[in-house]
């Protein structure tokens, strides 16, 4: 393998969910987090998973992610049937999850020495180039707690990067950031998905975040988790979080977060708003 | 160099006070000998060499007992953290033993193995043991679930999460509990060799023993000298380290 080969976006996966279930033990009897989740997620699709706290979302990118198991159904990527974690489905959490007693050129090699069939130059370089391309080229050797919650978050999407998966699976990963890095990062997070061509699939709470970053955002519905509706963003990229169509797509978005749920959606909304 | 400059003159005002008294004549200076007396018995105890052949007796046994007692916490600590049934065990177990006085395996350690360096060996593994056991286990217990959880998306699991996630992950703890080990483990070794005269080699706790059986105030009092010396320089050559790369990559350092 050469830093062609490995620095060569992979083909991004189909991901298919199909009736997935999850049920928690608490201490009378099970809650039910997801009920019935069946979703197609296209090649290099950006999916906005949408809801407020609760609804099941986390849970949901786990089961994705292999970390945790359905109770019913599967998770398809590619086909194959979802098990347990694997290097084509990276995750990245709200916190950065980086290991402080490395430094952020080692946590990004942390990835990579888990990689059959590297060499240490190879790796080294796959490193330093993931590292170039979310701007962070001249940290190597910074310790994490050295770093702002942006840059850490940075380092943590080159690690998710470096071992070239199909997939990027993202936990609110800007939830603890301030508005001024997230905005950067939105940009940023778009450039790389456009360069990188990965699916991605995104939770968060955030309605104008979702509305800015998804090709689709999937809201769902608490207690237990469903999904409620569906709305294509066919807005230009790159997105500005504060354009006014993203804006306004927002609003209608709030507006069947709020309440529409119970009685139904109202007629005109669905695809194409 | 400034703080080496004030540690240096601290020691030094105290050895002026020191001298201070002596020359007051409060007390007989077979009780509080002089500073003098001391550094003379210190200097005859280096030309001679029995003080070179007491200490590395002394470090030989405290170095074997603390490693090999290491070398046997370690894993049960992280055994005691992984398994359940290890912890409500051995876990209570090492619990109760880390709050005994290590010097109450003296007795013990004479029976069972007579007045050898078997002894000895024993005594220090048994005071480190136990509270380098509960240091590994509560500190990867504190592990934060997320990072084996990062580790496992990345394709690492098992033995390999817990080498190069867990454990150093657990690292602040366990060198704090490293710590506490060695303090032990250095206390119950001189309580038994001011306690047992062992036949195969004569360290520090005995020539503090026999200072104390000869009136030989200056012996003591140099011998301390020398002990606290040795627990100072085992600090700042095995813990510091430690302690500073600790600091530096958690940013804990002030």
């Amino acid at each position: 393998m050469t830093l062609a080969s490995e620095t060569q976006a992979a083909a991004p996966s189909k991901l298919s969910l199909r009736g997935v279930e999850k049920h928690f033990r608490v201490r009378r009897g099970s809650v039910q987090a997801l009920d019935n989740i069946s979703l197609e997620i296209g090649e290099g699709e950006f999916v906005c998973l949408l809801g407020p706290s609760g609804c099941g979302k986390s849970t949901l990118l786990n089961i994705v992610a292999g970390l945790e198991r359905a109770d019913a159904g599967q998770v398809l990527c590619d086909g194959a049937p979802v098990v347990e974690p694997g290097r084509d489905r990276m995750v990245m959490f709200q916190e950065s999850a980086l290991f402080p007693w490395l430094d952020v050129l080692d946590n990004v090699l942390f990835s990579l020495r888990l990689k059959p069939g590297l060499g240490r130059r190879e790796r080294r370089e796959v490193a330093e180039f993931y590292l170039q391309l979310v701007g962070l080229e001249k940290f190597h050797h910074a310790f994490v707690h050295e770093l702002s919650g942006g840059m850490k978050q940075r380092v943590a999407l080159a690690r998710a990067l470096a071992s070239n998966p199909r997939v990027l699976l993202m936990d609110e990963p800007f939830a603890a950031l301030d508005a001024l890095t997230r905005e950067q990062l939105y940009g940023d997070l778009q450039r790389i998905w456009r360069e990188r061509r990965k699916t991605i699939v995104f939770v968060t709470h955030n309605v104008r975040e979702a509305v800015c970053l998804g090709d689709r955002v999937v809201l769902l519905s608490p207690h237990p988790g469903r999904i409620q509706e569906e709305f294509q963003i066919r807005l230009p990229r790159p997105r500005e979080i504060n354009d006014v169509d993203v804006a306004h797509h927002a609003t209608l978005i709030t507006a069947a977060l709020r309440g529409y749920g119970r009685s139904g959606p109202p007629a005109p909304q669905g695809d194409g708003i | 160099m400034k703080r080496t400059l004030k540690a240096l003159v601290f020691f030094g005002v105290l050895l002026v006070a020191w001298q201070a008294l002596v020359a007051a004549r409060i007390w007989s200076p077979v009780l509080v000998p002089s500073p003098a007396s001391v550094g003379r018995y210190l200097w005859e105890a280096v030309t001679d060499g029995t003080l070179a052949s007491a200490t590395l007796v002394t470090v030989q046994r405290l170095g074997l007992g603390y490693v090999a007692g290491l070398l046997l916490a370690l894993p049960l600590g992280l055994l005691t953290a992984r398994f359940q049934l290890l912890a409500d065990t051995l876990g209570l177990l090492a619990l109760g033993l880390q709050a005994l006085p290590s010097v109450c395996w003296v007795p013990l350690a004479l029976l069972w193995f007579g007045q050898t360096e078997g002894a000895m060996f024993f005594v220090v593994v048994m005071g480190t043991l136990w509270s380098v056991i509960i240091a590994t286990d509560s500190g990867v217990r504190n592990v934060p679930p997320i990072f084996a959880r990062a580790a496992r998306t990345m394709g690492s699991r098992g033995l390999h999460t817990w080498l190069r996630v867990i454990l150093p992950a657990a690292l602040p703890y366990i060198v704090g509990g490293m710590k506490q080990g060695w303090a032990f483990a250095w206390r119950s070794l001189m309580a038994a060799e001011i306690y047992v005269t062992i036949l195969s080699g004569f360290g520090l706790g005995h020539l503090l023993h026999y200072g104390r059986e000869l009136h030989a105030m200056e012996q003591v009092i140099g011998i301390m000298i020398v002990l606290l010396a040795i627990g100072l320089l085992a600090d700042k050559i095995l813990f510091s380290p430690w302690e500073r790369f600790l600091h530096r990559r958690w940013g804990t350092a002030r």
